[in-house]
């Protein structure tokens, strides 16, 4: 991911973020994920899965 | 001494840019705000963090920029296509197991991982990380390396 700033600014055009759905297993956060290892924004677990 | 510098962080300076690029410590969640949604992106031991300066600038505030991501790890906020803000900001952050270098890119308007917005003169290099410190591959011969 390209960003600019501080924190940041960067031009993502939506369709070009490929983001897929995910649940978190354990605490049961609902997220979109990029990148082929996919972890939870709440509790940091990488037990998830998509839906 | 720079109070952010720890001493595993590669400067690659040119003439007329520079980057840094260091490596993550710890796995942890990178949130990315856009303006409709969040988008989350696991980072991991072992990737590398590259604030790209492509018009130079102070070292500083790419030192404060990458220890946001890579030690506190704040979220990345997106300003939508032709904010007025976007030409104030002048420096780039990726974070991806190796990321290439690139002009030919549009600055912001790619989301790929594993390219970062450069100078022409750092273009094509590609940074990963090697044993425990960040390196660059091809080494160009007009640009010096130094640690901070």
């Amino acid at each position: 991911m390209c960003t600019v700033g501080g924190p940041t600014d960067i031009e993502i055009p939506p369709d070009r973020v490929k983001g897929k759905d995910y649940k978190c297993r354990e605490c049961g956060e609902r997220f979109k994920g990029i990148g082929k290892r996919p972890m939870c924004p709440s509790c940091q677990s990488e037990d998830v899965a998509e839906i | 001494m720079n109070e952010y510098a720890r001493g595993d962080i590669l400067l690659v300076k040119g003439a007329h840019s520079f980057l840094l690029a260091a490596p993550v410590r710890e796995d942890f969640a990178l949130c990315i705000e856009t303006a409709g949604e969040e988008c989350v992106q696991g980072v991991h031991t072992g990737d590398v963090v590259v604030v790209s300066a492509p018009e130079a600038g102070p070292v500083q505030p790419a030192l404060m920029l990458l220890e946001l991501v890579r030690t506190y790890h704040l979220p990345l906020v997106v300003l939508p296509k032709n904010h007025p803000g976007s030409k104030r900001i002048p420096y780039v952050v990726s974070v991806a197991p190796e990321i290439l270098t690139s002009c030919a890119i549009v600055r912001g308007t790619h989301p790929e991982q594993h390219l970062v917005c450069s100078s022409d003169e750092l273009a094509g290099l590609v940074i990963r990380i090697t044993g425990d410190k960040a390196g660059i591959s091809p080494v160009p011969a007009a640009v010096t390396l130094g640690w901070l």
